[in-house]
């Protein structure tokens, strides 16, 4: 049997980690609430977020922390530009198109990546969030408890920007009917730029928030994307905090299992998490629909 | 408006003038290289075509066909390893299996919409390959080498390419026809209207995840046939070159940009891409690996965004405009 | 026994019952109608009856047997076939595949796939049945590239083609020309005429005066009356529900 010490270590560690699931999958749900459209190219800003940050490192000297804020604004704006530039001209297509363009998307975003930086794992070295704390015998690296502290921030700052302002009232408003929003004289388009921004913004902050403690790789976004997509249909479609719940949810279950059983199964539990939820209760924890 | 109409290939004598011309091909390159490449794309026919009649005819998109092809590989060679069997009988229990896989999933899986499917899909072969890496029973990540064996034509591998080649051309040249064949079927419409309007199929007493099933089934036959004709080919097989994740993709990435739900969709599209990745291999070199994907994603991008109907579409709208012009003279 | 009988039939969405206790029956042979306002519940009670909703309370006797629970396909092949207020067909087939789509599926042994579509009788009939409808030249078009009447009248051939014993027709005359109007109105009638047995939600009175013995109407879920045309016209239930005094 395991020791209680090593149980609530990775559950810890997971919940940490789940912190980061959590923030990229809300970005996945916000984009989906809106306009019904799985970005299947989401894990792929964030392994560009991740690239931006050890290049920034690497060649500027800039701690993550600096970057972020760059990283936020550029990262809005690519979200609305590929808006913009693709998607808008897919939201009525067939979903099978829809699947396709995001997933060809990706695919272009992280086989460039790899065209120009190799498949090399790379790694931000020593920065403001190296070291290891020990917390009453629980070891947490300083990065991950930022990673997860901002997370929360990031994710509760989005939520108060989406039911307080009234961009937000747009965006809660268009996503539940569009056709009603519309009427109303909500200019969608301009509300679905601005959902993606602020999605992609999300991952970009994530990725951020990761490159300080996890190996960077072309394949490491795509993994990402899997995770977040589980963690919004555990979480439940219209949920918000369901969806933040289940990234947590994720994680713990990632690391707790993992740590127990064999840690190269740490994927078959998500997985079959997954499934689980998709047969027994395919509305999510807290799903409205 | 577009419709998705078979491309009717007027001629049959055309398609078998068409096959005697590929005959001819290894007379005329005698190179290995060329040889493998056309190899290669018949079984990507084989493939695409497989995922064709799930994904294209009925409308459920799968992103884990390969875990049949590592069934078909696995089956075949593991009984040739440890039976003795040979290859052209030990293809039978491999789809077989991948059969009543293909039963188990959809039974699971088919009340999903949509993306849900694909997704399980996909996550069910990246679990595949994660238990097959762990495995002893598969020999984990060290896989299968199939030593040589005589006599090759009853242990299917020789040295030269030449019976490869004829081998996989007679079996896409069947696939496609049999494709052909259904699309032309009751069965092809049934599908087709599953794909369309299911719940609207369903009301008129179409019972659709019979058809959904065995759609999937015929597909996972033919994905195990050609998983197990390529262990023959190499003579290798493990878990990173049968299931991983790219190779899951690129099966449904050339139907796709083909034009999925038509007969010659699978086979225009990697009768393109793959001469295109071969191109771009040899230009780009070592860092190529990654290139002909990185184009991939863009033409599949492009292609979701403007013709969703793939070349084949593509064509359709050029005959039309063809055609116009040519009234109104 | 009667051919169809629903007793307190439910369907509820969330907090919504959209279908509250409704008991309503008919004979074979009848033309029955089912009238209300917008919202009423009329097409989700059809829904129910065919299988598409689970319903939540109630059951549906179709020739004594319960279809409660049945998939859509089963109730389909029991012999209930049903239109769609916004005619659903495959816009992707032509006419005549259209058609094939639509045979009779309990029968089959769905393995064997004939190679033309059909056995020569079922082409038989599927050729009767868009001659009936008056589509015979557009058979081998594209259901996507006629009209929209048209394609009302395709959807009527093909839940004709498996011979049904009863018939529910959602809205058959909304959204076409008055002629069309009247070209489907006679279509409706022949078919009564013919002995078949139909259940018509509709909203222009005139048709439903002119088709149905008997009509039922619905309000907010609830049926709140029953008789023939001219009593449910004058019935004051009636006239609030539809007039709000």
């Amino acid at each position: 049997m395991i020791s209680f010490q090593l149980l609530l270590q990775s559950t810890v560690s997971g919940l940490l980690m789940g912190g980061i699931y959590a923030l990229v999958a809300v970005g996945l749900s916000l984009i989906f609430g809106l306009m019904n459209i799985v970005n299947f190219a989401h894990g792929d800003y964030l392994m560009l977020a991740m690239y931006g940050t050890f290049w920034a490192y690497q060649l500027l000297h800039w701690d993550p922390l600096v970057t972020l804020p760059f990283v936020m604004i550029l990262w809005f704006l690519a979200g609305a530009g590929t808006y913009r530039a693709f998607i808008r001209r897919i939201l009525d297509a067939p979903m099978v198109a829809q699947m396709f363009s995001t997933f060809g998307l990706g695919l272009f975003l992280r086989y460039a990546a790899y065209f120009f930086w190799s498949a090399d794992v790379r790694k931000v070295g020593d920065n403001l969030l190296s070291g290891i704390l020990d917390i009453g015998n629980i070891f947490v690296t300083r990065a991950e408890l930022v990673a997860f502290f901002g997370s929360l921030a990031a994710t509760s700052l989005l939520f108060l920007f989406i039911k307080k302002t009234r961009i937000g009232k747009a965006i809660q408003a268009t996503s539940q009917n569009r056709e009603a929003a519309v009427e109303m004289g909500i200019y969608t388009d301009e509300v679905n730029a601005i959902g993606w921004g602020l999605g992609i913004m999300c991952v970009g902050v994530g990725g951020v928030l990761l490159a300080t403690f996890y190996p960077i790789h072309v394949y490491s976004g795509w993994m990402f994307s899997l995770i977040s997509y589980i963690c919004v249909a555990l979480g439940g479609f219209g949920s918000f905090w369901g969806v933040y719940l289940g990234g947590l949810i994720i994680g713990v279950i990632e690391n707790v299992l993992g740590t127990v059983f064999v840690p190269t199964f740490k994927m078959v539990f998500v997985y079959a998490t997954f499934v689980f939820v998709l047969i027994y209760r395919p509305r999510g924890l807290f799903g409205k629909f | 408006m577009d419709g998705i109409q078979k491309l009717r290939i007027r001629n049959v004598p055309a398609f078998f003038g068409f096959l005697g011309c590929l005959a001819l091909y290894p007379w005329i390159f005698t190179d290995p290289f060329p040889r493998h490449v056309m190899i290669i794309l018949f079984m990507y026919i084989i493939l695409g075509q497989a995922w064709n009649i799930l994904g294209g005819y009925s409308g459920q998109i799968s992103i884990g066909n390969h875990i049949f092809f590592a069934l078909g590989a696995y089956t075949s060679t593991m009984l040739l390893l440890k039976a003795g069997l040979p290859p052209w009988l030990g293809v039978i229990p491999g789809m077989i299996i991948a059969s009543a896989s293909a039963v188990f999933i959809g039974q699971i899986c088919f009340d999903l919409r949509g993306h849900y499917f694909a997704i399980a899909t996909l996550g069910l072969a990246e679990i595949t390959a994660i238990v097959f890496v762990n495995w002893n029973f598969v020999n984990r990540a060290f896989g299968f080498q199939i030593p040589a064996m005589k006599p090759p034509n009853l242990y299917v591998q020789w040295t030269s390419k030449v019976p490869y080649y004829y081998i996989a051309l007679i079996l896409a040249a069947a696939v496609v026809a049999f494709v052909w064949k259904i699309d032309r079927s009751t069965l092809g419409i049934y599908l087709k209207a599953i794909k369309e309007d299911e719940e609207r199929a369903k009301s008129l007493g179409i019972d659709s995840r019979r058809y959904k099933l065995l759609a999937f089934v015929l597909s996972a036959v033919m994905t195990a046939l050609a998983g197990t004709f390529y262990a023959q080919y190499v003579l290798y097989i493990d878990p990173d070159s049968l299931l991983n994740l790219e190779f899951g993709l690129l099966i449904i990435i050339l139907p796709m940009v083909g034009g999925m739900g038509t007969v010659l969709g699978p086979v225009l599209g990697a009768g393109v891409l793959i001469p295109l990745a071969e191109y771009t291999r040899s230009v780009f070199g070592g860092g190529g690996r990654g290139v002909h994907l990185l184009l991939y994603g863009l033409i599949i991008l492009l292609i979701a965004v403007y013709e969703p109907r793939g070349l084949v579409g593509i064509y359709r709208r050029i005959k039309r405009r063809y055609t116009k012009t040519k009234t109104s003279e | 026994m009667k051919l169809l009988e629903i007793a307190r039939l439910t369907k509820r969405f969330g907090g919504l019952v959209a279908v509250d206790q409704v008991d309503l029956s008919m004979e074979r042979g009848e033309t029955v109608g089912l009238i209300g306002p917008n919202g009423s519940g009329k097409t989700t009670l059809f829904n129910c009856v065919t299988g598409l909703y689970p319903s939540d309370g109630g059951q549906v006797l179709f020739r004594g047997e319960g279809l409660s629970g049945l998939s859509p396909h089963r109730v389909a092949q029991r012999g209930l076939a049903r239109t769609f207020q916004l005619a659903r067909i495959f816009k992707e087939l032509t006419l005549y595949q259209n058609m094939i789509s639509a045979q009779r599926h309990d029968r089959e042994n769905f393995l064997r796939t004939p190679a033309r579509g059909c056995s020569p009788g079922v082409s038989r009939r599927i050729e009767s049945w868009l001659e009936f409808v008056g589509l015979t030249g557009l058979k081998d078009e594209l259901a996507g590239e006629v009209s929209y009447g048209q394609q009302k009248l395709l959807e009527f051939a093909m839940v004709l083609l498996s011979d049904p014993e009863l018939l529910l027709l959602d809205e058959p005359t909304s959204g076409v020309n008055p002629i069309m109007i009247d070209q489907i109105a006679s279509l409706i009638r022949k078919l009564h005429d013919q002995g078949k047995t139909l259940f018509i939600i509709e909203h222009n009175m005139k048709v439903v005066s002119s088709l149905c013995e008997r009509v039922f109407v619905l309000d907010y879920g609830k049926k709140i009356a029953e008789g023939t045309p001219a009593e449910v016209q004058q019935n004051s239930r009636v006239i609030e529900a539809y007039f709000g005094y």
